[in-house]
């Protein structure tokens, strides 16, 4: 009797691991062949005074690392509450990344001034679809520069476009910058009130050969704007030429003379008796 | 048959010349391994790049560059000490001639080997000459190092061809015959006539003068390249004589061992005296003085000097857990021990005087590190994100591995020069009845 329950027991917990270990194999075979790989999507829109635009990076990951998926079409999508509407299609490139550029005549608007967009990338027989979509404003930003009690004073306003009035931005944070050879250099933050930002501006920043340098205030990736940008170029750096001065005792600069003289002598002079000693080898087989 | 002195003296090197013996064979087959461990560090380094090296951004050159100063520093005082011997005629200094030619060739071969393996792209060596600008320094020594290389393999031919005209006609060894044949090529057909032995003396003497001049210029140009740097421990005029001072130093050393080496191996010793090593233990002793000077100068005048870097950069030495102990033992192996043992009499003997020259040139090995890396580990600009892996240089097993290369390949280059030409000039040797070393007035001293 004993023996006969440890038996089925044992049966019981055989046929249980079994089940397991084949469930398992199973389930797992059937993901590696059939599921496409996940595709993340990331969908900005950047706009300027005269450029709009939505971008688009797209990537998967493979061994735990994110790969840019390139070469893929993205359709782009305008919607309100009644239509959907197509407004290009663009391929992604090498970066993963794909850029449409947009008209402000043919952005619909709701009554609160917002315009739907969305992407879509459609999926393919290796990776799964993928879509975004995001709801933005009309913004725009302008930058005065102004020197107050001896102190670079930067004011910069922002609007935001509702049906055909413009109304202050009361809450985003902007960042100032000034363009340098590589990269933007950030230099001051602030917070809008009631439209506009105040702050100063340092002046011994390294500009061009007239003093002039870039400065860029940008709102970045707001949740109601996108990233927001204004462009001025402003007289308050310190000149710096650029051009190639003449360095006379640098590697690049021509060789002084008294160099080239000393050298030349120096070798020459090695060298001559050097061939004259070796001349005299030849005689001895002939002496 | 009773054998002439000379047959006697040419029996000496019978092993080699005729057939080399076993220990010869082990000898070669033990550096011919350090050269292939040393090869193998060299795959790594190609296949996986500079990364296997202790050199990164800021420390850009290691124990690679203190092996090339230190070869070439041999290179070119066995060039000087070759030439000073041969024109100051001192018939005492002849069994001592073909040693630093000898070692000069050697030095000028292996060192200049250690600045390609520095050179992160090989395949842009030959930028060296396609872009060359003749105000550069490092033009400069590329110019003197292949001019020396030149000179001095041309001198040691020129010094070899009374001894391959001996070789040639000698009966006494039984040498192979494609040795005589190359001998009789070799020799120039030399059979000791007033007019050849005039021709082969001046062209010597010619050759030995532009050496002298070419060696010290060349190795000043290596010091250049340090001084003309504003770095600190490098930005000093000291510097050229230093180098020379240093080499000399290490020259004369190495000397010593292997007339020691020489001496044992082919039973010279009623050659190669013991008033030899005395003399040659003189001439370490003032060099060893000239070093203890240039030293004490180089350091006190960057001791008084204010600015941060040099403050950082000389803190080093006197700290234990940087390049304190390296520094305390170049000072003593490098000066106080030679010192002592030079000058009590009761220390001077040919093994006591071998020993501190093996001791000096490891010393000197080490005043080369301390001129390159505690420098390179001392940046001369404020540097943003410093971290300790950027600048602190330790020596990884691939570089050991190609330093002891090196010294084998170094080896097997003296190895192979006395298989091929005794080491002692026999020639020259022939008609000396009895070599007399004078006693160095401090041999006079009790």
């Amino acid at each position: 009797m004993l023996r006969a329950n440890l038996l089925s027991t044992y049966r019981a917990i055989r046929s249980t691991i079994l089940g397991s270990i084949l469930s398992y194999f199973t389930l797992s075979l059937s993901f590696s062949q059939d599921d496409p790989v996940r595709v993340f999507m990331y969908l900005n829109y950047y706009q300027t005074i005269d450029t709009q635009y939505l971008e688009v990076e797209v990537k998967y990951r493979e061994d735990g690392v994110f790969k840019q998926l390139a070469g893929v079409p993205i359709d782009f999508y305008i919607s309100s509450d009644t239509s959907k509407n197509k407004i290009g299609t663009e391929t992604t490139g090498q970066d993963g990344k794909v850029r449409l550029d947009l008209d402000e005549k043919n952005i619909l608007r709701n009554e609160e001034g917002f315009a739907n967009f969305e992407s879509i990338f459609p999926g393919n027989e290796g990776f799964a679809e993928a879509s975004k979509d995001l709801s933005v404003k009309r913004a725009l930003l302008t930058v005065e520069g102004e020197i107050i009690d001896s102190v670079n004073t930067l004011t910069i306003s922002g609007e935001e476009k509702v049906g055909s009035e413009n109304l202050n931005i009361s809450e985003a944070d902007i960042t100032i910058f000034v363009q340098r050879t590589f990269s933007d250099l950030p230099i001051a933050e602030g917070s809008f009130e009631d439209g506009l930002v105040i702050t100063e501006f340092p002046d011994d920043l390294p500009g061009d050969a007239n003093g002039d340098l870039w400065i860029i205030a940008r709102i970045i990736e707001h949740d109601e704007y996108g990233t927001v940008e204004v462009r001025k170029q402003l007289n308050w750096a310190i000149p710096v030429s650029h051009a190639t001065v003449e360095k006379p005792r640098a590697l690049w600069s021509r060789a002084p003379l008294w160099i080239i003289i000393a050298v030349t002598l120096a070798f020459t002079a090695a060298w001559y008796h050097y061939f004259l000693s070796v001349s005299k080898l030849f005689k001895i087989r002939k002496l | 048959m009773e054998i002439s002195s000379f047959d006697k003296l040419l029996l000496k090197f019978k092993d080699p010349l005729s057939k080399p013996s076993r220990s010869w064979w082990m000898l070669m087959g033990s550096m011919l391994l350090l050269v292939a461990f040393g090869l193998v560090a060299l795959v790594q380094q190609i296949v996986h790049g500079h990364i296997v090296t202790g050199m990164r951004d800021h420390v850009v050159w290691g124990v690679f560059i203190v092996n090339f100063i230190f070869f070439l520093g041999l290179g070119y005082s066995g060039a000087i000490l070759a030439s000073v011997f041969h024109l100051t005629r001192i018939s005492w200094t002849k069994p001592l001639h073909r040693i630093p030619e000898l070692f000069a060739l050697m030095g000028l071969c292996i060192g200049p080997i250690f600045i390609f393996l520095c050179i992160g792209r090989l395949d842009r060596l030959h930028y060296i000459f396609t872009y060359a600008r003749i105000q550069s320094p490092i033009t400069w020594d590329v110019m003197a190092i292949m001019t020396n290389l030149i000179f001095i393999a041309t001198y040691l031919y020129i010094s070899h061809i009374r001894d391959f005209a001996k070789l040639r006609d000698t009966t006494i060894l039984s040498l192979p015959d494609w040795k005589k044949k190359l001998y009789r090529k070799l020799s120039l057909g030399f059979t000791g006539k007033p007019e050849q032995i005039k021709a082969l003396n001046s062209a010597q003497n010619i050759l030995a003068v532009t050496i002298i001049f070419t060696a010290v210029l060349a190795d000043s140009l290596l010091a250049w390249l340090f001084g003309m740097s504003l770095r600190p421990g490098w930005h000093s005029t000291l510097f050229a004589p230093e180098f020379i001072m240093v080499a000399l130093y290490s020259g004369v050393a190495l000397l010593i061992v292997l007339m020691w080496i020489y001496r044992r191996q082919y039973k010279l010793h009623d050659i190669i005296t013991y008033r030899h090593f005395q003399v040659m233990g003189f001439a370490l002793l003032l060099l060893c003085f000239g070093f203890a000077y240039f030293t004490f100068s180089e350091y006190i005048t960057e001791w008084y000097n204010v600015s941060e870097t040099h403050g950082r950069w000389m803190d080093k030495f006197l700290d234990f857990s940087e390049f304190g102990m390296m520094s305390l033992v170049t000072i003593f192996f490098g000066i106080i021990l030679p010192i002592v043992i030079l000058i009590i009499p009761r220390f001077r003997n040919p093994g006591s005087i071998t020993l501190i020259s093996v001791l000096v040139l490891i010393a000197l090995w080490f005043k080369r590190y301390l001129i390159i890396v505690p420098t390179l580990e001392t940046p001369y600009v404020p540097i943003q994100d410093l971290r300790p892996e950027y600048f602190n240089y330790q020596a990884t097993w691939v570089e050991w591995a190609l330093t002891l290369a090196g010294i084998g390949a170094g080896v097997i280059l003296l190895m192979l020069f006395n298989f091929f030409a005794p080491v002692l000039p026999v020639a020259d040797l022939e008609h000396d009845e009895e070599i007399v070393v004078p006693r160095p007035f401090y041999g006079t001293l009790k």
